[in-house]
């Protein structure tokens, strides 16, 4: 299995975002929160993306004669 | 005397605020050019009259710089020189070596190098810094999450459309708006810096009251001087956040100003000064990344982001200088 390089990214950046939390003035927390979120969301999505491909790929090597 | 100091510093802010059009608002336009919606000369037009439309929305992010970022009782009409020619100086440098820096944190850093020098650590406001910190790093990210998801949901809405020429055609008129857009998100910002650092020399000097609002005459003053610095270029600028970061069409140019617009209009509102440049910057990266992640130019994307890590402190310590000198021959 093998897991592209833009779900790492997103993943990062949603690390960063709860990373930096604790020094976001309080009002402004569900900014880090919703982003991070969104990040999670492209992150998962992009991963299911890649191990769909994999799995078209692979049936198609399969179907070759 | 000191009422002529007094002007001759607004004149000197005046001038940062048209080298802040000069350098930064040419990112405004960057896309509009480097997808040809726009000829480069009425694409400045555009920018630099939304520029100026942005006289009708609020002014917090002057209040953020005027009392937020350094103890209003520090500043004179010396240390505002100093902290405005540590920002100017650091963005006539970066301007030189083409490199897409932001002007907002030159200010900020300038500001804060001129009060140090001047009263030491303990003039700053920690709290103020903190937030202006956190979205040096967060107003980047949230503009590369909006344009990858403005981007991808345009996909998603389109990618069964086979007419391609006529989704291309409504793209270029919707990139329009969203230039406009982000030219106003601009001037929201970047000007509102000059507002607050006239507000806080006003107030230095007792020519309005401690919680004054941004007075008509500045408001003009700062939107019509960014507006000029906007129409008089920046090209080089240009050059790199439009072409050298990914290749845009019409749809990603549209994407990444909406994604930078939307970021501008919120900080702007809760008084945050953040850079146009990282916001535009990160939402190309984020546009580009819809493709592939190799469709972005990390090498240039690389050197933005140590523009960002020099920034503050470069303006910072030519500041910290330059206030020095001024209290040496004073």
């Amino acid at each position: 299995m093998r897991i592209g390089r833009r779900s790492l990214v997103f993943l990062l950046l949603a690390v960063i975002c709860l990373a930096l939390l604790p020094l976001t003035p309080a009002d402004f927390r569900w900014v880090n929160l919703s982003m991070a979120g969104l990040a999670l969301f492209w992150s998962v999505l992009l991963v299911f993306e890649d191990l769909s491909r994999e799995r078209w790929a692979r049936s198609r090597r399969g179907r070759r004669p | 005397m000191a009422d002529v100091a007094l002007v001759l510093v607004i004149l000197v802010a005046l001038v940062f605020d048209f080298f802040n059009g000069f350098h930064d608002a040419a990112n405004s336009i960057a896309t509009v050019v480097s997808t040809r919606v726009l000829s480069p000369r009425l694409a400045v037009l555009w920018a630099a009259f939304f520029n100026f439309a942005a006289l009708f929305l609020g002014t917090n992010v002057a209040a953020t710089i005027a009392t937020g970022v350094v103890k209003p009782a520090v500043f004179t009409i010396g240390v505002v020189f100093a902290g405005l020619v540590g920002a100017i100086a650091w963005d006539v440098i970066t301007w030189y070596a083409g490199i897409p820096t932001s002007s907002s944190h030159a200010l900020v850093g300038g500001m804060m190098g001129a009060a140090v020098a001047a009263a030491g650590w303990d003039s700053l406001i920690r709290s103020g810094i903190q937030q202006i910190a956190v979205f040096i790093v967060l107003s980047p990210i949230i503009g590369l999450l909006l344009g990858f998801t403005i981007m991808t949901t345009v996909f998603w809405l389109f990618h069964r459309s086979r007419r391609v020429e006529r989704l291309n055609k409504t793209f270029r008129r919707t990139q329009l708006v969203s230039a406009a857009a982000f030219s106003l998100g601009h001037g929201t910002n970047d000007a509102q810096k000059t507002m607050g650092v006239i507000l806080a020399l006003l107030i230095a000097a007792h020519k309005v009251p401690a919680n004054s609002g941004v007075p008509w005459w500045v408001k003009i003053s700062a939107l019509a001087a960014i507006a000029l610095g906007t129409a008089f270029g920046g090209w080089r600028i240009v050059h790199t956040m439009g072409a050298r970061i990914t290749k845009l069409q019409p749809v990603s140019g549209m994407s990444a100003e909406l994604a930078a617009a939307g970021t501008l209009f919120f900080t702007a509102h809760a008084g945050i000064p953040v850079s146009t440049t990282h916001t535009i910057t990160g939402a190309i990266v984020g546009v580009g990344s819809t493709q592939r992640l190799s469709a972005v130019r990390w090498g240039v994307a690389g050197r933005v982001v140590w523009a960002w890590i020099l920034t503050i402190p470069g303006a910072f310590a030519i500041a910290w200088m330059i206030e020095l000198i001024v209290r040496g021959l004073s």
